[in-house]
This record gives C-alpha cells, structure tokens and sequence, in this order.
C-alpha cells in the first residue's frame, strides 16, 4: 500500500500533524504583547476559537473577502470557560468568540460584554426556532449557531474498493467485516511511535476511533443505546427526570451499560481507544490508510482532502456510514452536534469601522458559504439557515437517508449544561470492561456526579499556590520555562509563546488550582498532559549549540519565544530574525558553538537532536512540583528578559 | 384735547388687542388641547380595536385548523381496518393545504403524507402530549423553512404494526403571518405573538429592525407610560398584559420613540398578540396640522391688529369663524376617516363571524354525519343543513366577489332580450318559501307596463331584485307586506324608462345609516347582535349595478315604519316584441327520467365532482360514460361503437383541458361528431370565461358547485334546439 518516499512521508506526517494540532508557525496570535501590528492599515480583528474546532483557512479566506481586514486568530486551548471569564475580568477579550459552548454562558456576561445580534437582518436566515434557542432572557441575541456536526463512521472508500470489502447495513454486518479486515491480516507503514521518522510496518485496523474525551463516548455510548433506553416519550421523560435530579441510572440503565460492554466483546471498541489521541486516528485513517474506519464528523473531507493534495500519488476517498445499532430495520443512526457558535465582543463595537467590518463578517457567516467556513476541516455541513440545502458531497451518500428520514440524535448532557456525569463515565470505562467496578457501582457513581453538580457541591478545586500579581504572557512563558528547568535539570528552558507545543494563557493573580494549570498548559492537546500523541507533546531534552539556539528562536519569526535560565535582550521593533539582541547564560554570552542542554516541548524542538524523553511526565505534575519548590508563591519571574529598542 | 384723547386711545387700543390677543390663544389652545385629546382617546381605542382584530383573525385561523385537525382524528379513527395506502391517501385529500401530515408513535417513528417513514426525536417540548396535554402549538422547521406546528393525540392507529398515538400538522409560518400584516396599519403596525415568558415567537418583517425584537418586554424597560390607571412601569405593563387583558397604551420608550402598544390574549393559548404603531403614525400628523392653523391665526390676529383696530373685532372674529370652519372641515375628514376606518374593521369582524358561522355548520354536521354514518335519516337532515350552510356561504363569497369586480371595473353586463314579466315571476317564485315561512304579504303591481321584452342583462337585474326584496323579507317582521311596483314611464319606441318600487312595513333605518347605506362594508348592526346574516355588500351592489346599467336607486325610509326602494332603469325595448315566455318543457317537477336513452360523457378529473355530476345526470335518466381528461373525452367520442347525446366538460384538467377538447372535436372531420351539443361545467363562472367557451363553441355553460335549475335551463336549451332541428 505504501509505496512512497520516506522522506515525502515524514514531511508530509509532520505536516498534517502541525496541521491538525495548529501548529501554523509563526502566529500572529501569539505575537509578543508588547510588539506591534505590522498591518496598520488596515482594520485588525482579533478572532479566538475552540482549540481544534476551526477551519485553518478561516483567516486566509476572510482576508481575501474582506481585504479591509486584518484576521488576527488566537485559541482558546485547555479550560475555555475559565479563560473566557479571565479575558472579560482583565479586558483581554477579542473582538470575536467561535466557540462552542457559548450557550453555556452566564447571562449576566452576556448582556454586559456582548453585542446584542437582534437588530442585524442577517438574523432572519436562520429558523426563527434555532434563533429562539439562542435569545438570553434579557432578549438579546449575543451569538448564533453555525454547522451542525455530523457523527457518524468515516470509511476509506478506496481501501474497501481495493479490498473488495461491502458497506454494513446491519450491527452484524459491521461485526462480520471487523472481523473479517481483522482475519486479512493487511499490513501497512506507518511512523514508529518512539522514532517518527522511521516507517514500520504494521497491520492495517479495521476500525480506530478516538476514545480519549468524554464527547465521544458519549457518541459512542448514548448512539448504540438510544433506540432501547433514551428514545421515545418513555425514555425522554426518564431523561428529563434524570436530568432534574428525581430519577437515577440504576433500574434504567444496566441494559444499556450490557450493551455497551458487548461492544468490547463484539469487538467494535477497545479501551486501547481510551489513549488514542484525535491526531494519532487522524494519520492512521487518512494519512497512512493503517486504519479503514474512523469515528468522524464532515471535518473528515477536509482532512482528507489535505492529505490527498500533499500525496497525490495515492489519493483516497472517503465516506460516511451510520451506526447500525442492530440488526432491526431502520437501526441506522447519526450523531449530531452543534460546534460553533460566533459572537461579538461589546469592547469591538467602541471603532465603529471594525464592527462595520465584523457585522459584514457575521453576515458572511449567515450563508452556506460562511457556515462551511465555520467547520473545522471545511467539510459540506448541515446547517441551521433557512432556504439552504443539504450538501450533495458523495461522502454523504450512504448516510443522507438516515438524516432524510430523521434518525439523527442530538447530543445532550445527562446534567443539563455540564459534562461530568459523561466525564465519569467515560473514565471509569475501562475499569467497568475490566471488572473492576461493577455495573451498579458504575451508574450509582454516575448519579452521585450528576446530584453534585446539580446540587452545586461540587468539590472546591485544591490549591497548590497562589500568584501573587497578574504575569504577562512572556512573563508566563519563562516561569513555565523555569518549571521545564526544575523537571530536568537542562540549562536552558525554551516556551515558545504559541499554543503549538508552547504556552496559551498567561498567569493571573489568585490560587494555582489545575484549571489555572490547564489553561497554560504547554499543549493544547488539554487536560495538562505532555505524554501521548506520538510524542510530539512530550517534553524532552535536547542538546543545542548557541548558534542553533539562535536559528531555533529566530525561526518562529514574530512569536516571541522565551528562554529561561538565560538572561536575553529582546527587541519587539526590530524586523523579524535580529529580535533576539543578545542570549547570556550566567552573565556570559553564549558561544555559539558551545553545546547547551534545553528542555523543550518535542513539536518544538524542531530538528534537535532529542537526549532525553520525559514519557510519564504531565505538564500539570511539573508544574505543581515547580511551584511547591519555590515555597507555593509565584511573585514575580526570575529578571530573565529585557526589553530593548 | 385732541392731544390728550389720542393719547389715551392707544393704550386702550394695546389693552384692547392684548386681551383679544390673549383671549384668541386661550380659545385656541383650549379647541387644540381637547382635540389632541379626542384623537388620543380614539387612536388608543382604535389601536385596541385593532389588537382585537389581529386576535381574531389568528385566532379564527388557529380554530380553523384545530377543527380541521380534530376531524381529520376522528376520521383517523373510523380507519382501524384500513390499509396504509388508504391512510395516506386521505391524509393527502384531508388536509391538502398543509406543509406535512404525520401520525406519530410513542417510540418516535412517524408515517407522513407521502406515505414515508422516518423519526421524530421527542424532544422535552413535545412531552405535554405524552403527559396528558391534548393539544400542542410550536415553532419548527421543515424543508428549508419556520413551520407552525399543530400536534394532538389520537386514539392509536396502527400503521405496519406501529401505534401511532399522535397527529402533527405543519403549516408554513410566512402564511400564517401574512393574515396579520394585512392589517397592520398599511405595514406601520408592528406585529408579534408573543408566549407566556414574554418571548417573541413570531413578528411579522418590520419588527425585525428594532432592538430586543426577541423578548418584548426588554423593549419597555425605562419607558414612560403614558396616562394609564394601572400600568406605571415596565413590570406592571408586563403584568398586566400577561393577564390577559385588551387595551391599548401609549409609552415613550427608552430610545425616545413615542408608540402606542396595543394587547390582547389568543384564547386557548398562552400566547399573546402585540401590535405597537408610533403615536405620530397615528394621530401626528393631525395634531400637527392642526397646530399649525393655529399658528397661522395667532399671527394673523396680530398683523391685523397692528393695521387697523377697527377692523380687529372684526378679523378676530372672521378668524375665529374660519378657524372654527377649518377644524369642523378638519373634524369632518377626521370623522369619515375614522368611520371608514371603523366600518371596515367592523365588516372583517362580521366577515370572520359570518364566514365562521356556516363553516362551523358545515364542519361540525360533517362531523356529526361522519359519526352517525348508520343512521340514515340523521345524516339526511345533516346533508340538508350542511347544503344550506354552504349556499349560504356561497352567496357571501359570490358577493365579496361580485363587489370586487365592481370595484376593480372588471364587470361587465351581458345584455340579451329579457322578459320583465318572467323576471319577477321568477323572483316571486324564489321567495315564496321565505314569504311564506315568515307569514308575509306580498303583492305585485305592474304598472303602464306595454314593453315586457327588454334588452338588459338578466342575471344582474335579477341580482339587484333578489337583493332588495331579500331585505325587505329579512327586515320585515311576520305578518308585514313586501310590495313590488313595476312601471313603464315615458317611453320612446326603443328605450323605456322603467321604475322598480320595493317597499315594505318592515324595521326601516335611521336616517344616519341611510346616509351611509350604499357605502361598502356597511351593515346597521351587526349580524352578531340581530342575528340576521349578510355582508353588509347588498346595497352596494346593487347601487353599482344600477349605475352600470344607467339607472339610478334612491332609498326613503323611517325607523320603525318601512323602507321604499326606487330603481330607475332606462332599458331599450325589442323591436317587435311580445309578451309571455315559453313554456319549460323540463320543469323540475318532471325532469327525473326525462333524458331516458340519452348517453352523455361527462369529463372531470375531481373524483367528487364525477361522482355528483353522475348522480345528477343519471337522475335524469341519462346513460353516463365518464372521461377523466380531455384525451380521454377524444378516445371515446371517436370510438366506432358508442354515439352520445351530449358532452358535459370540465375545463381544468390533467393531460388536455376543457377548452382544447372543445376545439378538437369542433374541427373534426365528421360532423355528427363535429356538432355534438357540449356543455362546460367550471368552476371558473365569470363572464370571461363563459365569453372564452363561447368563442370555442360550446352550446351551453354550468358552473359549480351546480345548481340543478341551471342544469335544466342549459338542458333545455341544447336539447330544445336538437328537438327544432
């Protein structure tokens, strides 16, 4: 299957991997506060959205429609709600959210920091009931709905053609052709997971979905179940009890959790599932056809699409298939999902041009042609806009009777507005398909997660410190450098100020609980952790000479990157590549032909030569460490960096 | 001397035009402030109105539907043993205007009209039903587009083993709004329904445009209300619309718009109409004309003051007089505006009464037939109120109808040689049963008449005579007389001027309505209070159609006492005419069996219409052949082995119409084909299209729904023909 040049290969991997975990170097985004707009002239637009959920060409394509514009982006990474309420305390809003929980937030928030959309004529493309859903009680519109996002099973079609293989069309049919890809014994090439750049030969799986996060279990969880315990007015009546706190799992849904475990034992899903990263599914369908089956949205045609316009040679298309929950008829179902919804800042409304300009972009947004703008990938999608229709896209041809007929599911939350009840859940899996917890015990836990969120007693945060004033994002940037330093012992430590193997957020004054930690988590792969994703979030030590460390720094051009342990002059005026005035390790310059230790992020490490890996470590256990060794106070950042002209 | 009395007369002559002066601004502002006043009280009165209107033509349609829906479940009910194909089929003809139809089971699964399966997510806002609500009313979306959603429970149907349980109807929600806009004020009027929350859940275009346009009450907040009793702020206004009450206020908002809001609940729902105007909209510019003739004589009070005192009493008061001329001008306008303005919202509300009125008789005997189906003298008596139900509604479309084509000058009289004496026989013979019932006297006077065969157009001169005696039977107590004079005046030896006299002792006007009588859209009260049915158009209608014929209608009546009709019509006379007419040859009394081995095709593409079409026919002793297309009409009529008598065509029809059927067989080749007697049947009855079949050479045109004496005259005059040949 494989018969490309390696080295097109390690390119191209390395490619789609800093596409897909938004490694777009050098960001605007992430520019240094105290450095300048290079594009003055025209209206700048600062523009956050959901790690990972977004078109990578959002801004290129706005850029080119509006060229008034100037589309500045910046990720919400890590804990979005408690960046969101930091960005309104400090006035560090952008001017426009993307986001998907916006629903989520307080009206009181709303009403004071966003623009209220009602009185806008884009407005009325959209059902009046998908608008009803989005007006607060004060009546304003603070944001509107983009796609829908469409769950289902992503297939390589080309592979099942070469393979001779058949769609499923029952819950059996899809054991049978498990199995069946299982019994080939297909092999492939893919990256070696310790040694990326060397291919190794592996067996090529039928099915690898992503379990790593709770919304996908949920889809998982709550698709093969809906039909027996969560469909019908029966089912919706427990749930809406369930939800309010008067009913509870057990006696409802042990049936469910039965079926969930035949999964395991049909061999469907695996907790092997529970480790595998989006971007690790993402090459192995896509990238490196080692996989035949995915769990996907319509962001799949767009990642398709790019790994076929970077190997054109082997270009592969791709479907989407439902769930067959059974073998009974009109067992099929989808899974859908609001994504995206897009809201103006109040503070953007103070330059009459940019809100002109935004009003212009939202408006975009209110057609077709926006709305796919808004999918992450670019896929076709189904929206919530009147007189539109649904896409013709051959990846939809297998699913478009089972969306036409209305077998789709919306996503919800067992405790309303919050995901903890599927968080437990989902974590406690594997225990459950161990025998670990039994059946009872995991829903019995299920109900004491959701009472406590609806009762509020949800557990305070513990504190491992507390930030004495408010940091910078550099200033954030070295203390997570000196964190690096501490976990190592290297002599340098090196943060680029991006949210591709970087730092997100900066530090603000108040308790270290783990969502502050979260949210300046060096990746944006979230929930703190360094290990995982093949390595290219691991923190690791490498062996760098001056000069190499110079050219590292000067590569990612306007993003300024901090380094801590050495003192560094740093000059935000000057062009791109002559910033860094001078490095000195312990008051001396550094020789650039000298050998120094630098712990760093391995995604940005770039091509220096890896001494060491830190597998176990996660970023929340260094940095808790950290603190605790400077006595549990963040005061100030060790007098590492000047500013200069 | 001289000196000294002139010195004294110019304070004289300064007091004197400080005090006119004075006393002229006072008189004016006082005539201003108790206008602006009046024109307030009656703009919140009419704004009110007007809310009441909106309610009622929501509600009317909503009640519609609900009847409509509640028969179609009840229909559902007596189809336990039919096949799903049956169930689709009249899922399509029982609700033809809707968007969608689904019967839906508990677990989801749905059937619709087009006879596809799908699901239905039951999501929380659908659960009432399951919980013992019998009734639900929410916004969706379908096929690109805002649907008004009407969901009931059903007694279980089961369709491929699934219960469905429940009905849901899609209408598309543009159509529902575009009933209220027609009535917004040419547009000005905002309109939202609102829910029990406050949350705007429909508004019609311009609302769109304001701020908070989402909840209604978000807009109030900080206003000033304006001379209300009750409501003093945004939370009592909230309230106090929330309890449902009707009433209309004014309030300058926080944005410093000035807007009157007026109110009312939709029964039966938690939702609420609100229609808000800006005040100006309403009375404005009024005042402000009104304010600036004001001005205007305050400054020509002082001009001529200051030119001659002699001649200020005397400006003053000719100022006064035209002021006080001016404002009656003004007052009068004003009065017809609003009277115009109040008729017609008084005639909707007729209209939605006397419209609802039958079509409830005819929805609920439908209903009461549909569940009495065994018993067969019960569904007679049904049968026969739902037919005299729907004729009356028939002749009130026919008259909003007719006054529409009048007024938009496209209808034109059709003059042929018409007997008087058979006009009025006719006339007397229509309501005799009437008369009768109501114990009446009736007599008929003719008088100098020597010319009975006139040129005039039949059909309306005997519309304007059904109108004017249908009143005085309507208005004339029992035992009171009718009596209608005819007389031929001065006459030449082609034109005759004739006099038409209807006058009875019956309730009689007052002269202030008589005034307005032959205005549109005026009824002296209402048929909600006298219990006595019509549209208020009689009048003008026959006003107009005397008009067109030349003629003038004058009315003399007294309250209490009576009311006399005088028609004069100018008719020209047939050359050679003589009195009396032929004899029926098919009476309605003798017709059954008449046309007895007579073979007629009836073409028609409506099932239901075949089937009353055939029935009648065959009920004159026709044979009957049936076609359901033109192409289909050709096969037969060509086909060697069968010969008929007579053709009766529809004219809309799938493949080929009417009209080219009519002219294919007109051009062919043999002339026993070529001649057959053709009679169209249409729905479409104006003159144009009868002018249309004549021009295809048809020999005669009946119009549906059919009247049986219009059969028989187009009968009579096809085969009276065939008979004289």
């Amino acid at each position: 299957m494989h018969n490309k040049k390696r080295k097109s290969l390690i390119l191209t991997g390395f490619l789609i991997l800093s596409l897909l975990s938004g490694c777009k170097e050098p960001d605007a985004s992430h520019q240094a506060e105290n450095q300048t707009d290079s594009t003055e002239d025209k209206i700048q637009i600062k523009v956050q959205y959901e790690a990972g959920r977004m078109n990578m060409s959002l801004e290129s394509v706005l850029e080119e429609k509006f060229p008034d514009v100037d589309i500045v982006t910046d990720e919400l990474v890590g804990e979005p709600e408690y960046i969101i309420e930091k960005e309104m305390e400090n006035n560090l809003e952008p001017d426009i959210y993307l986001y998907e929980d916006l629903w989520k937030m307080d009206d009181n928030l709303m009403s004071e920091r966003f623009y209220d959309l009602s009185r806008e004529d884009f407005t009325d493309n959209y059902y009046l009931s998908a608008i009803s859903d989005c007006v607060r009680s004060d009546g304003g519109l603070y944001y509107l709905p983009g796609p829908i996002y469409i769950y289902g099973i992503v297939y390589d079609k080309t592979a099942f053609r070469e393979l001779n293989l058949s769609i499923p069309k029952s819950y059996s049919e899809f054991v049978t052709l498990i199995q069946t890809v299982n019994d080939m014994d297909i092999m492939g090439q893919e990256p070696d997971e310790n040694n990326p750049e060397q291919l190794v030969d592996v067996k090529v799986a039928p099915f690898v979905p992503t379990m790593k996060w709770p919304d996908m279990w949920s889809i998982v969880f709550n698709t093969y179940n809906y039909e027996d315990y969560l469909r019908g007015t029966a089912n919706t009546m427990w749930l809406t009890d369930y939800q309010e706190g008067k009913e509870s799992m057990v006696g409802h849904m042990e049936g469910a959790a039965d079926d969930f475990l035949q999964l395991f034992k049909d061999g469907i899903i695996s907790t092997d599932f529970w480790e595998v990263g989006a971007p690790v599914r993402t090459q192995k369908l896509y990238q490196y056809h080692t996989s035949l089956m995915t769990i996907e949205c319509q962001s799949a045609i767009g990642y398709n699409m790019a790994e076929n316009e970077n190997n054109m040679n082997n270009i592969h298309e791709i479907g989407m298939m439902p769930f067959y929950t059974s073998d009974e008829k009109d067992s099929d179902y989808v899974y859908t999902m609001p994504r995206c919804y897009f809201g103006m800042t109040k503070k953007a409304t103070a330059d009459d041009k940019k809100k002109e300009a935004i009003l212009k972009i939202f408006e975009f947004f209110s057609t077709a042609q926006g709305q796919e703008l808004l999918i992450e990938g670019g896929g076709g999608e189904l929206n919530l806009l009147k007189d539109t229709d649904t896409p013709d896209d051959p990846f939809y041809d297998e699913i478009r009777d089972t969306v036409d007929e209305g077998r789709t599911i919306s996503n919800f939350y067992y405790a309303g507005k919050n995901e903890d009840v599927e968080a437990y859940l989902h974590a406690a899996t594997p225990d459950l398909v161990k025998g670990n917890i039994s059946v009872e015990q995991w829903l019995k836990e299920a109900d004491n997660v959701r009472d406590k969120v609806i009762h509020h007693t949800n557990d305070e945060e513990v504190s491992y410190g507390t930030v004495t004033r408010t940091m910078t994002m550099e200033e954030t940037a070295v203390i997570i450098g000196e964190a690096y330093i501490h976990a190592t012992g290297a002599d340098i430590g090196i943060v680029p100020c991006t949210a591709s193997f970087g730092m997100k957020f900066r530090l603000f004054e108040g308790p270290i609980t783990d969502t502050v930690i979260n949210s300046i988590a060096t990746t944006r792969m979230g929930a703190g952790a360094i290990v995982g994703d093949s390595g290219h979030t691991q923190l690791v030590v490498v062996s760098v000479t001056g000069q190499e460390l110079l050219d590292l720094l000067n590569s990612y051009g306007d993003t300024f990157v901090a380094t801590a342990g050495l003192d560094v002059e740093y000059a935000p005026d000057r062009p791109e590549g002559e910033r860094y005035v001078s490095l000195k390790l312990h008051g001396k310059d550094l020789d650039p032909s000298a050998t120094y230790t630098a712990a760093v992020v391995r995604g940005a490490a770039k091509d220096l030569p890896v001494e060491k890996v830190y597998e176990e470590l996660t970023f929340n256990d260094m940095f808790i460490r950290y603190v605790d060794s400077i006595g549990g106070t963040i005061s100030e950042p060790p007098k590492s960096l000047s500013i200069v002209k | 001397m001289k000196e000294q009395k002139r010195f004294n007369v110019i304070p004289a002559v300064f007091i004197i035009f400080l005090l006119a002066f004075v006393a002229t601004y006072l008189l004016l502002s006082n005539t201003m402030r108790s206008m602006d006043e009046a024109s307030e009280r009656e703009a919140l009165s009419l704004l009110s109105e007007n809310a009441v209107q909106m309610e009622r033509i929501f509600e009317n349609q909503l009640s519609n539907n609900w009847k409509h829906i509640g028969m179609v479940s009840r229909a559902l009910n007596h189809m336990q043993d039919s096949t799903n194909e049956e169930i689709v089929n009249y899922l399509q003809v029982a609700m033809p205007d809707t968007y969608n139809i689904l019967l839906l089971s508990d677990d989801g699964i749905y059937i619709d009209k087009s006879g596809k399966q799908g699901m239905m997510e039951i999501t929380k806002d659908l659960l009432p039903l399951a919980q013992g609500e019998e009734h639900l009313l929410f916004l969706s979306q379908k096929g690109n587009m805002d649907m008004l959603t009407f969901g009931t429970v059903i007694d279980p149907i089961t369709i491929d083993g699934i219960r469905m349980n429940y009905l849901f109807v899609y209408y598309s929600l543009d159509e529902y709004m575009d009933l209220l806009k027609m009535e917004s004020f040419e547009g000005k009027g905002k309109i939202r329904i609102i829910n029990g929350k406050g949350a705007t859940l429909l508004h019609t275009d311009n609302v769109a445009r304001s701020e908070n346009r989402y909840l209604f009450f978000s807009g109030a907040k900080d206003a000033e209300f304006m001379n209300h009793p009750i409501v003093k702020d945004c939370d009592s206004f909230k309230e106090y619309v929330l309890s449902g009450k009707t009433d209309a206020i004014r309030m300058v908002l926080a944005t410093g718009a000035d807007v009157i809001v007026s109110f009312t609940k939709i029964p039966d729902t938690d939702w609420f109409i609100i229609v808000s105007i800006e005040h100006d909209v309403v009375v404005g510019t009024r005042t402000t004309n009104l304010r600036q003739i004001g001005k205007m004589s305050l400054m020509s009070v002082m001009v001529i003051v200051v030119i001659s005192l002699s001649l200020v009493f005397l400006i003053l008061s000719l100022s006064q007089k035209k002021t006080k001329a001016k404002n009656r001008e003004l007052e009068q306008l004003n009065l017809q505006l609003q009277h115009a303005n109040r008729a017609k919202s008084i005639f909707l509300s007729n209209m939605s009464h006397d419209i609802r009125t039958p079509m409830n008789a005819v929805i609920g005997f439908t209903t009461l037939a549909a569940e009495n189906v065994e018993n067969t003298q019960l569904v007679r008596d049904y049968l026969t109120k739902i037919l005299s139900a729907s004729k009356h509604l028939l002749s009130l479309i026919n008259d909003i109808l007719d006054m529409s084509r009048i007024e938009s000058g496209k209808l034109r009289l059709e003059e042929t040689e018409t007997n008087l004496s058979d006009i009025i026989t006719n006339i007397k013979a229509i309501l005799s049963g009437k008369i009768k019932e109501k114990q009446l006297k009736f007599y008929v006077n003719v008088v100098n008449v020597t010319n009975t065969e006139v040129h005039c157009d039949k059909t309306r001169l005997n519309q304007i005579l059904l109108n004017l005696l249908s009143n005085s039977v309507k208005f004339t107590p029992e035992g009171g007389s009718i009596t209608l004079t005819l007389t031929q005046k001065k006459s030449s030896e082609e034109l005759g001027e004739y006099e038409i006299r209807v006058k009875d002792t019956g309730i009689g006007m007052s002269q202030e309505f008589a005034e307005h009588i032959f205005e549109t859209f005026e009824r002296e009260r209402s048929s909600t209070v006298s219990g006595i049915q019509g549209t208020g158009l009689g009048m003008p209608i026959c006003k107009n159609l005397v008009e067109l014929m030349g003629g003038t209608i004058l009315v003399d009546t007294e309250k209490d006492k009576g009311t006399e009709v005088v028609v004069s019509l100018p008719l020209s006379i047939v050359k050679g005419s003589k009195k009396g007419s032929n004899e029926d040859l098919f009476s309605v009394g003798n017709i059954k069996g008449a046309f007895k081995g007579k073979r007629v095709l009836l073409v028609e593409d409506d099932e239901m219409n075949m089937e009353i079409a055939s029935e009648i026919f065959g009920s004159y002793g026709f044979e009957i052949d049936r076609a359901e297309n033109g192409k289909e009409a050709l096969d037969k009529i060509t086909c060697a082995n069968v010969r008929y008598d007579l053709i009766c065509m529809d004219i809309h029809m799938p493949v080929m119409d009417g009209y080219e059927a009519v002219r294919h067989i007109r051009n062919m080749d043999n002339p026993e084909l070529s001649q057959l007697p053709i009679i169209i049947m249409t729905a479409n009855a104006y003159d144009e299209d009868r002018q249309m079949a004549k021009a295809c050479g048809v020999n005669g045109f009946i119009t549906k729904p059919f009247d049986t004496k219009e059969i028989i005259n187009a009968l009579k005059n096809v085969f009276n023909k065939n008979i004289m040949t």
